[in-house]
């Protein structure tokens, strides 16, 4: 395979520092993905809309509703942002790599969503303060704690800051990697060793596993020699079926509790 | 200014944390409340009581009487005891 197969262009874009060629195709599908990082607002909007005009179930509904949609999607929109470079590595594509900052950014703005919502409406599961409601447990602080790591790199999302940090903006960007870590240890101390941090942990290997150097390397030396190719597809078929065996249940648990949370029906634990 | 703007984000996130520690205590700081990820739900409460265990007076079946006595003749012999078969023998 070689770095720019299919994709051979009529647009160029400056991404991040880098030149793309994006055909229309490229074109078509980043849109496509970006239009899909509406979805969790979209789902929430009946039920905020409907607290905004003060309806008895409004602030419950939301209550029951945020940490299911809002949180699941930051995690899915967060997998789908780290997914990015791994798909370089196996594929040479370059049409997507765009939605790293987009995902970035959208993920940041769904985690505030989600923690300015709790702090509000949450009073009914953790009675108490604002404090109380947003880092009264444990696995709350690390929510948080995830949330507000987000900052930093959201702020430094962009072409001045990178130009202003220069070789330390890279530095600044492995933070991302400290948020993976507090997501999962937030998830840990919710379910425990149960169905959702399990698809998490499935999700987050596949990922892990390609960002190690060792194989990131090796993987892009036999792509772009073109050699290994029955070991990379049977390889690549390993890790997107491991990765779908975490992914679909997510998507699954989002489609389920974001449905009912946009007929304002959710279920009440 | 970027490090100094992480180191704020995780100042705050820690004191929060530790506040609602000292103020709530370790035990309410590790407790995850029902319904609250793994956490099981609050059982309504009907089906609270049909979860709970039986009690063993309820659950050994009264000696019989070696000497029948007028009283529980009659209520064996009453229409009560045709109807249910296992009443006197619940949770089995």
């Amino acid at each position: 395979m070689t770095t720019q197969p299919a994709y051979t262009s009529s647009t160029l874009s400056d991404v991040g520092g880098e030149r793309v060629n994006r055909s229309g195709f490229g074109t078509k599908a980043v849109w496509f993905f970006r239009a899909l990082l509406l979805v969790p607002f979209v789902l929430m909007a009946p039920e905020v809309i409907s607290a905004l005009r003060g309806s008895p179930d409004g602030v419950a509904n939301i209550s029951a509703s945020v940490a299911d949609v809002l949180g699941t999607s930051t995690f899915l929109i967060f997998i789908l942002m780290l997914a990015v470079t791994p798909v370089y590595t196996m594929t040479g594509w370059r049409w997507h790599t765009v939605l790293r900052r987009d995902y970035g950014i959208a993920m940041f703005a769904t985690a505030a969503t989600d923690l300015t919502l709790a702090a509000i409406t949450t009073g009914d599961t953790f009675p108490g303060t604002v404090l109380t409601r947003v880092g009264g447990h444990t696995f709350l602080a690390a929510g948080t704690l995830s949330t507000l790591l987000l900052i930093p790199l959201v702020v430094t999302a962009n072409q001045p800051a990178q130009q202003w940090l220069g070789r330390h903006w890279k530095g600044v960007q492995r933070l991302t990697y400290v948020v993976w870590g507090t997501i999962l240890v937030h998830l840990f101390l919710l379910f425990g060793l149960s169905a959702i941090f399990i698809d998490a942990v499935a999700v987050s290997a596949p990922l892990v596993f390609m960002r190690l150097p060792l194989v990131r390397r090796w993987w892009t030396a036999a792509r772009r020699r073109g050699s290994r190719r029955f070991v990379r597809a049977v390889a690549a078929v390993a890790l997107v079926g491991v990765f779908s065996l975490g992914f679909v249940p997510l998507v699954h648990e989002l489609a389920v509790k974001g449905s009912a949370a946009f007929v304002q029906n959710p279920n009440r634990d | 200014m970027i490090d100094a703007l992480t180191t704020v984000c995780v100042v705050v996130a820690v004191a929060i944390g530790t506040s609602q520690l000292v103020k709530e205590g370790l035990q309410e700081f590790l407790h995850r409340p029902p319904g609250v990820g793994a956490s099981p739900s609050v059982a309504a409460p009907g089906a609270n009581a049909a979860e709970t265990p039986p009690e063993v007076a309820q659950i050994v079946p009264t000696q019989p009487s070696p000497t029948p006595q007028p009283i529980q003749r009659r209520v064996h012999s009453g229409s009560e005891v045709k109807r249910d078969p296992d009443r006197g023998r619940p949770y089995r």
